[in-house]
């Protein structure tokens, strides 16, 4: 949370997780190098180090796969939500990864010649106005840039400063990133293997990412849609205590597209904005853990009467008032500044 | 205080997806009939 900064915030589980991608990262490149490397049934062998090359990339876009897969999974599942917890760690290897891919691709085919290896792998093809024979290194580049600037980004740091939708709305561009390296594989493969395979998984990779996303999207749209016709005015009608299991919360929708998270803890009712102050996680599918509302996507942490961070943490979350009447809890759908304590509200002994 | 870019989020998606399919199926029917790493094989 936002006492302090690290450098890598590491704890006993993310090294673990982190072996275990890098276990990932070397069975998939060496499974790829090794096979990839048997002789053509033409009796051409793979040059190695076009080889190693190929095999970077691929493990990169696997990753990247991965990677942007675990939102939409953990919005439509809860299943997937501890994933969401080590993303960030995932991106970064994916960009050593990539790093590794680029750097050798560059020198391979670019390091050899009088100009810069950047203009040449600009210029020397040149058929920018052809699809099949687009120089495809180019997309990859451009999607290796924005990682580059993701990945350097990938830190409290500037998530702090940038602001939490600011630093959403940057790393959004991992989307168009994952579209430029669906390209620069496809236009890659279909240059230079004359099966279409390759490009056809990559393909399916991609429908399956965006089939994901689309889904996911969908969901919260109409999610939203639900509140057409509500006036800003007037309490808001949630559901019955007995509606919210024991330290969980539903959700429910305000006006203008704010969301209110009433949560039931030791026989109270409290509400909160759904929104965590670290990366705008959705808190309402949290849980309370030790008395505070804890955040599913990176486990930071709010008392569920004031909205106020546990010491030595420091951040504030609107806080909601509610009511109770006629058996259904009502929210007040104007927000308490951060940070105000709000009584919480006795559930009512069941009749 | 709203969760922003929830539909930002699929306005990128409703771009994305069809744009990179048509591209990526364009591609794939105008593919080189011969591509770099199948070249004839040359008798030593």
């Amino acid at each position: 949370m936002g006492h302090q900064y690290k450098a890598i915030q590491w704890n006993g589980n993310k090294i673990v997780y982190d072996l275990y991608v890098a276990a990932f990262v070397a069975l998939y490149f060496g499974v790829f190098f090794v096979v990839g490397l048997q002789p053509h049934p033409s009796g051409n062998a793979a040059d190695p180090i076009v080889h190693a090359i190929r095999a970077l990339g691929e493990t990169a876009f696997a990753l990247l796969t991965v990677v942007v897969s675990i939102g939409p999974l953990a919005r439509l599942n809860k299943r997937f939500l501890p994933l969401v917890y080590n993303r960030r760690h995932l991106g970064v290897i994916t960009f050593v990864v990539a790093s590794a891919h680029f750097g050798l691709a560059l020198l391979w085919y670019h390091g050899g010649g009088p100009l810069n290896p950047l203009i040449s792998l600009f210029v020397s093809n040149p058929l920018y106005d052809s699809i099949p024979g687009f120089p495809f290194e180019t997309l990859g580049f451009a999607a290796f840039l924005i990682l580059l600037i993701m990945a350097a980004t990938s830190h409290d740091f500037w998530l702090n400063n940038l602001s939490a939708p600011v630093w959403k709305a940057l790393h959004m561009l991992v989307y168009p990133a994952y579209g430029l390296l669906v390209m620069h594989v496809v236009l890659g493969a279909l240059m230079t293997e004359k099966a279409a395979i390759h490009p056809i998984l990559t393909g399916a990779s991609f429908v399956f990412v965006a089939g994901l996303h689309l889904a996911a999207g969908v969901r919260e749209w109409s999610a939203d849609s639900g509140m057409k016709g509500l006036k800003a005015k007037g309490w808001v009608e949630v559901c019955a205590p007995d509606d919210i299991a024991e330290n969980r919360a539903v959700i429910a929708p305000l006006p203008k597209g704010e969301r209110v998270a009433v949560f039931r803890y030791d026989g109270k009712l409290s509400a909160v904005t759904n929104v965590c102050r670290h990366q705008n996680g959705p808190l309402g599918e949290g849980r309370v853990v030790d008395g505070c509302i804890t955040c599913p996507w990176h486990g930071w942490q709010y008392r569920p009467n004031d909205g106020v961070s546990p010491p030595p943490f420091t951040e504030k979350i609107a806080t909601y008032t509610l009511k109770i009447e006629g058996g259904r809890i009502f929210v007040d759908p104007k927000p308490n500044p951060p940070g105000t304590h709000v009584e919480p509200t006795p559930v009512p002994a069941a009749r | 205080m709203r969760r922003p870019l929830r539909r930002f989020h699929l306005l990128i998606w409703l771009i994305l997806a069809p744009a990179v399919l048509a591209a990526g199926a364009y591609a794939l029917t105008l593919r080189p009939a011969t591509p770099y790493d199948a070249p004839p094989v040359v008798p030593e």
